[in-house]
């Protein structure tokens, strides 16, 4: 047991450094134009775009292997969790990629897409990566069932999303100030803290940080609950002291209606993860001395790609995810949820959700197909739904307590 | 997007006579208004009732459910609506015994206080959130009946236009130096890729994939059907939604039926170090399952006669019938019950124990010995109002009381006495013969049942499986429409698809390609803008 868990570990790993030498080959296969002189600009793209796909696709079998070792390894699903989950949407991310890749091989498509999946990995490790038996309401096929097509959907989502920013960086002029650069420096800083986050999170536990809280949750027994900060507490859960010594005491309190399970220690994690976003986007502003949506747009000027094309591939992503995540995360949802509470809907936050994922989506095809939304309009809504499939991945686990917040 | 909307049939110079409000000619092809732009062949230029200028109210209706606009606006209201109410937890799950108009504003302030007063906090189950939803099931009814006959009226009758300006104002163009030759080249390649081949007045028609085309209207009338079966559940006796508490051991009715269920054994099972596929991360008291083992009696008249039995397990539900039974709650080692020692103080021994559930308690028990306690009053929740009379506060046991009367050899009519917890018997009334020392205390575990019907789920399934067979018709499956027409030593070649056009153009230029053809990918396309 613990050997295959422990290959499927190393078999992660590797499929997390070919994604992200995937993103390199690919970035190459569009800056590398101008400075190698010999091949036509063309053909160096086509041959850089094919080696590019190739480590990603080497990398997605890792992924596969590893989903398979860890599924026998651990005896459920790999996404039972929000480690198995996370990894789970970077393996579905890169398989629409692949998919997408094959009808469209346009090789910006994996300067944006892939480090959707590094992140996403990276995101995933954060969380504890060991593997734990299943409590009984989620012991069930169908949960498979169901939350593996719901990913694949959202993998499919992602890759609109990374194709309509695609689209906005190459299409939104970027000569002059609008709410339009604005709005791409918002979603640029957004990754970055998630970035940041990351870096933080591994940071700290490299060196043992812990920061622990006591609060009082029953004044008649006197019953404690703990806290364990990794990251520096700057924000304390409510009405919480701090047991450890020494370090700087935190500024904040967590306002009193976060009732999550350690609602104080996300919130905390959030804002610091805003703060560490905002340091890196002003730090590399400052070293790009423009709009980091402008230099990403000179930088990719040179691929020399048509703008209908990139607004097709994103809808087409979309399209391709909508059947399955209908599937996925509403269909396949009702059949588990009747099985396991004895209803197909009863209106739980992350249920909700998924159903507003599934409207926006909707009003997308219908903007789309019937008023004629394209370009510009389009690739807006493709990023504005994947902001709804991830705050309902990590806003709602994290914040709200329903069914389903397991992490 | 402007329509042409008119009230007189158009007459086609080819002599055709169209319907009002078409644009394109049915029968040669030609566009019916003077534009250079790309020809609108959404519905195919074909009339829509929708589009007639409206005359009645009826009409206006129509035309308002018909809009694709206004069921984007209800549909993104639906949307919003949804949102807001996620923000503060739902009545039915704030998990306080507060009411609602006093937990909102106490737990979450104004906020809570302007959120209770709109109705937000049982939003999905409100009026204007079920008529949202009802008029969005009404614009998907007429959206439908508007678009698709004529649709497929259109679809029907192949199209093979003579008129050279359809050619011209199609997105995908092109026009070709070419023979009898190459036109059959083209022809056959168009074949081989298994495009349906139509011919006549010197055009020729490949289509293929046209199914997609009606996607969204089977998925369309499966999203109807799904609104309709969970509006199932208002018929009496169609759905129930109940739950049921119930101690080892112990029988209790199944509320909204005529059937018992008895409870046998209440399991708790937990994950060994060896179950755990990591055993750095092993903690004992991790639950592994519940289960109850069951059975299910109804009652013909006084009797209860066995009907079914078997376990319940999370996510394995016990089923009997369409009654569905499941496991769905726990309470381990609660107090169930008093186990009493009935004491003879005459004779100085014990006369035999009885147990007395807290819940449920028996009239009569036998004590042995021939004696019997019958159990004239209980009050779980003792109190004394003002006039000195026992009461009960409340039918939770946390002050249970007794009023016991022993019935054998020496007491043939029978004594009667107090049994309070807590309390020694013998110091309430110290001169009966008998009294009831605690001997031990019942401990049981108790098991929480959901109880449910839900006749309406098959069709809740079968209008979803409707609707992902219109989703796969509509997005894997690709409409594609490619006329040829040789003219003076010139190949007039156009395409439509309704979405995907770059697929498009690559598979015309392939196609083009296996008959000898080169065909620049890129300039077929034309950019001139829609009208
Ligand atoms: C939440 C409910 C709805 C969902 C999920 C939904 C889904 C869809 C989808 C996926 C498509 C695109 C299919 C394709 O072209 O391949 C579509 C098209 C369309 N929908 Fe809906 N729809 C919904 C509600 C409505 C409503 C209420 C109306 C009525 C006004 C409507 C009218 C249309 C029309 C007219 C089309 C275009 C059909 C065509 O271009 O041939 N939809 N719908």
């Amino acid at each position: 047991m613990t050997d295959l868990l422990a290959w499927a570990s190393g078999a992660l790993f590797a499929a997390f450094a070919l994604y992200a030498a995937s993103t390199i080959v690919f970035f190459i296969a569009i800056t590398g134009r101008r400075w190698r002189g010999a091949a036509s600009p063309k053909a160096h793209t086509e041959a850089y775009g094919r080696r590019g796909f190739l480590l990603a696709l080497v990398g997605w079998l890792f992924q596969l292997a590893f989903v398979v070792l860890r599924w026998i390894g651990s005896g459920h699903a790999p996404t039972s969790n929000m480690f198995e989950f996370m990894s789970f949407l970077a393996f579905a991310v890169v398989l629409a990629f692949l998919i997408v890749y094959r009808l469209y091989p346009v090789a910006l498509l994996g300067v944006f897409t892939l480090p959707v999946a590094v992140i996403l990995i990276a995101y995933a490790s954060v969380f504890s990566t060991k593997a734990a038996p299943l409590i009984p309401a989620l012991q069930s096929y169908w949960l498979y069932i169901h939350v593996t097509v719901a990913a694949l959907g959202e993998g499919a989502f992602a890759v609109g999303f990374a194709a309509g920013l695609m689209y906005l960086i190459l299409a939104v002029r970027q000569d002059r100030r609008s709410i339009e650069t604005a709005f791409i420096e918002v979603a640029l800083w957004a990754l970055l803290s998630l970035v940041g986050f990351i870096v933080m999170s591994f940071a700290f536990r490299a060196v043992g940080h812990e920061v622990v809280f006591e609060r009082v949750i029953n004044a008649d027994t006197g019953a404690k609950e703990t806290t364990i900060y990794t990251l520096p507490a700057l924000i304390q859960p409510h009405g919480a002291t701090k047991v450890t010594e020494g370090g700087i005491p935190p500024l904040f309190e967590a306002p009193e209606w976060m009732k999550g399970v350690n609602a104080g220690r996300k919130l905390n994690t959030f804002v610091l993860s805003l703060l560490a976003g905002t340091v890196l986007y002003a730090a590399l502003r400052v070293v790009a001395r423009a709009r980091l949506g402008a230099k990403l747009q000179f930088w990719l000027k040179d691929a020399d790609i048509d703008l209908d094309l990139v607004d097709e591939i994103s809808y087409r992503a979309i399209a391709i995810g909508f059947p399955i995540f209908t599937l996925g995360a509403l269909i396949f949802a009702m059949i588990w949820a009747a099985e396991a509470w004895g209803r197909p809907w009863g209106w739980d936050p992350k249920e909700t959700w998924a159903l507003i994922t599934w409207l926006f989506y909707a009003v997308y095809l219908h903007l789309r197909l019937s008023i004629g939304w394209h370009g510009k309009k389009s690739a807006w809504l493709a990023m504005l739904g994947f902001v709804i499939v991830m705050t309902n991945l990590i806003v709602i686990n994290l914040v709200l307590v329903g069914l389903h917040s397991y992490a | 997007m402007k329509e042409l909307r008119g009230l007189d049939a158009v007459k086609c110079t080819c002599g055709h006579v169209n319907p009002p409000g078409t644009t394109i000619c049915e029968s040669c092809g030609r566009p019916l208004d003077e534009g250079e732009g790309l020809l609108n062949m959404r519905y195919e230029g074909a009339a829509r009732r929708s589009q007639r200028r409206p005359r009645s109210i009826v009409d206006y209706v129509w035309r308002f459910f018909a809009s694709v606009k206004a069921a984007v606006w209800m549909i993104a209201i639906t949307l919003i609506a949804a949102i807001i109410g996620t923000l503060l937890p739902q009545e039915q799950f704030k998990q306080s015994s507060l009411p609602a108009e006093i937990f909102y504003p106490q737990t979450y302030g104004l906020f809570g206080e302007i959120y209770y007063r709109l109705g937000f906090h049982n939003l999905f189950y409100s009026w204007w959130f079920l008529t949202l939803l009802l008029m969005i099931g009404i614009s998907l009814v007429v959206c439908s009946i508007d678009r698709a006959v004529p649709l497929y009226k259109a679809l029907k009758k192949k199209r093979l236009p003579k008129d050279e300006g359809f050619f011209r104002r199609q997105r995908l163009f092109a026009e070709l130096p070419g023979d009898e030759s190459a036109y059959a080249k083209l022809r056959e390649a168009l074949k081989k890729r298994r495009f349906a081949l139509t011919e006549g007045e010197g055009t020729l028609l490949a289509e293929k994939g046209r199914i997609s085309r009606f996607g969204p209207y089977v998925n369309h009338i499966g999203l109807i059907l799904l609104i309709l079966a969970f509006m199932l559940r208002l018929i009496p006796g169609f759905y129930l939604d109940d739950y049921v508490w119930v101690w080892d051991g112990e029988t209790r009715a199944v509320p909204g039926t005529d059937y018992y269920v008895k409870n046998e054994t209440f399991t708790v099972t937990y994950y060994t170090e060896d179950e755990f596929p990591d055993p750095s991360v092993f903690r004992p008291g991790i639950v592994k399952d519940y289960q109850t083992d069951l059975v299910l009696y109804k009652k013909e008249g006084q009797r209860l006669v066995e009907v079914a039995r078997g376990p319940t397990k999370v996510n394995r539900p016990f089923e009997y019938q369409g009654l569905y039974l499941y496991q769905s709650g726990e309470q381990t080692d609660q107090l169930y019950g008093l186990v009493l020692d009935v004491w003879d103080k005459q004779k100085n021994e014990s006369v035999g124990r009885i147990r007395l559930s807290l819940y449920d308690p028996p009239e009569t028990v036998d004590v042995g010995g021939g004696y019997r306690v019958n159990v004239l009053e209980y009050y779980p929740d003792l109190d004394v109002n003002e006039k000195g009379e026992p009461y009960t506060k409340s039918t939770t046991p946390n002050r249970p009381a007794f009023i016991l009367e022993i019935v054998g050899p020496g007491v043939e009519t029978g004594e009667k006495n107090w049994v309070i917890a807590g309390m020694d018997s013998d110091q309430i009334l110290p001169d009966k013969r008998f009294k009831y020392k605690l001997a031990d205390l019942d401990f049981r575990n108790r098991s929480g049942l959901s109880v449910r019907i839900d006749r309406g789920l098959p069709y809740v399934y079968g209008a979803s499986a409707i609707v992902m067979i219109g989703l796969v018709l509509g997005f894997y499956w690709q409409h594609r429409r490619i006329w040829l027409r040789l003219r003076d030593g010139q190949l007039l070649l156009a395409a439509y698809t309704n979405k995907n056009w770059y697929g498009l153009k690559r598979e015309l230029a392939a196609i083009a390609h296996s008959a000898g053809i080169t065909l620049d990918m890129e300039s077929i396309e034309q950019r001139r803008k829609n009208r």
